[in-house]
């Protein structure tokens, strides 16, 4: 298959998982890992917009996300990330991300639920290359998400594979995520009054090497273990939330630098659903 | 003065209309299970909102419940609340609706029945017979006294025929008849 054909049909899958999923007749965002994945969904014909400022290595970006609820248990999102000016960089929008999430387990309990959730998605080769705003190549990502959601404690885990593609002969190391993370509500107060968690993230990324002209480069990838220490904070339909990824260990290949600390920082509005 | 008379007339007026219509309400209370944090509840109360007749409703997370708060002309569809209930995401429980069981109140005030039961011995008997009259629907307060060798109950329901309850009592191996009192 030749390479162009290969992002068509990924495309394509992408758009088929996203579809398989809708057409799930019972089967939606919520509280969540700032930097993991979680099971939760936003309600059928419900949809929420979400505007997360990251500061990384990259300098800053906006992830502007519109969140909707298909079903019950499913969910689609829409990012456009819009960069900001960094080093060479001139602003604009990068990257688009297309992701689907479908719930396909949920144990509800007076207070609390229990979810297992399937995640998957699409970066699209949107951002301009040139600007250096985009990778100019067609990823994508399936995952698998738990989420234990208590009056008081929190509980997530997720392990997800991102697959990169390639391009000018240049293939980025493929990305696997195993992530865990706890939050606590401090205090249990009722539905008209603000309400606080706070989370503890614990991450683990595995990166396989560059390979250019299929040559791989030894200075790329290996694994990094990172800490995340994180708030959400809500009053009715508005989420504030705030977190920052800090690299504690790596096995880093060849000669590389411990990466830099992440910063994000959003707000998040819970809409009304349609009908 | 003769505005004075005015004012208390349109005070008393605004009152009475205000008690009224805070007695025109009908409420039902449901039980939600999955409901743990206020942010997801937003979408529950938008949900509930657009069910026909719901003037407004209440969310107590804490303890898993929530009310509603019907116009008194509206008619519940208990399945329609907990379809909305099952969109927003959770998981509906009990469903109690006020205003049935002030009907069921009212109702239990009309019929007295009252039945002669022979062959009862002992309390253990006394305990059969009670049970059995009290699993039929529309039956409640029942009363069974072995020496005087009768069952006294409620029947809130006149559609039903006076003879089930004889035949209940038959079934356990005891002979019944409908008191002529």
């Amino acid at each position: 298959m030749r390479p162009e054909n290969k992002q068509w049909f990924l495309v394509i899958f992408g758009i088929a998982v996203a579809l398989i999923c809708a057409a799930r007749p019972d089967s939606a965002l919520a509280h969540e890992p700032l930097f993991g994945l979680g099971p939760h969904t936003v309600g059928q014909y419900a949809w929420a917009l979400e505007s997360e400022m990251e500061r990384g290595h990259a300098g800053w970006i906006n992830h502007l996300e519109l969140i909707y609820g298909l079903s019950p248990d499913i969910a689609l999102t829409v990012v456009a990330p819009y960069a900001f000016s960094h080093e060479n960089r001139s602003p604009g929008f990068g990257d688009a991300v297309l992701r689907g999430k479908y719930r396909f387990y949920r144990r509800d309990y007076r207070n609390g639920s229990d979810a297992f959730a399937l995640h998957s998605g699409v970066k699209l080769p949107t951002g301009d290359q040139a600007k250096l705003r985009g990778s100019g190549t067609l990823d994508y990502f399936a995952g698998l998400s738990f989420g234990r959601e208590t009056r008081r404690h929190y509980a997530f885990a997720d392990v997800r594979y991102q697959v990169n593609g390639s391009h000018n002969k240049l293939n980025r190391g493929n990305i696997l995520n195993v992530e865990a993370a706890y939050g606590i509500r401090p205090l249990k107060l009722e539905y008209h009054q603000p309400d606080l968690v706070l989370l503890g993230e614990l991450l683990g990324e595995f990166t396989g090497k560059n390979a250019l002209n299929k040559v791989d480069d030894p200075n790329t990838g290996g694994f990094v273990l990172s800490f995340a220490p994180g708030i959400l904070f809500s009053y009715r339909n508005v989420m504030i939330k705030a977190g920052v990824k800090i690299p504690l260990m790596e096995k880093l290949n060849g000669i590389q630098e411990m990466p830099d600390p992440e910063v994000v920082v959003g707000i998040e509005f819970h809409m009304p659903p349609f009908k | 003065m003769s505005k004075i008379k005015s004012f208390f007339t349109a005070m008393i007026l605004i009152a009475a209309v205000t008690a009224l219509s805070a007695g025109e309400q009908k409420t039902v209370t449901v039980r939600v299970d999955g409901l743990a944090c206020p942010f997801c509840a937003y979408g529950l109360e938008k949900k509930l909102k657009k069910i026909e007749g719901v003037e407004k409703l209440e969310i107590k997370i804490n303890d898993g419940l929530v009310t509603l708060y019907f116009r008194e002309s509206a008619k519940i569809d208990k399945e329609e609340i907990a379809k909305k209930v099952r969109e927003a995401g959770f998981t509906p429980r009990e469903l109690q609706i006020e205003g049935e069981s002030k009907k069921e109140i009212a109702a239990m005030k009309g019929q007295k029945i009252s039945l002669n039961v022979k062959g009862m011995s002992c309390e253990g008997c006394v305990s059969r017979v009670k049970n059995t009259l009290t699993e039929l629907d529309c039956v409640h307060d029942v009363q069974v006294s072995l020496s005087a060798e009768k069952a006294e109950f409620t029947c809130t329901d006149e559609r039903v025929d006076q003879k089930t309850f004889v035949q209940a009592i038959e079934a356990l191996g005891f002979k019944a008849e409908l008191s002529k009192k």
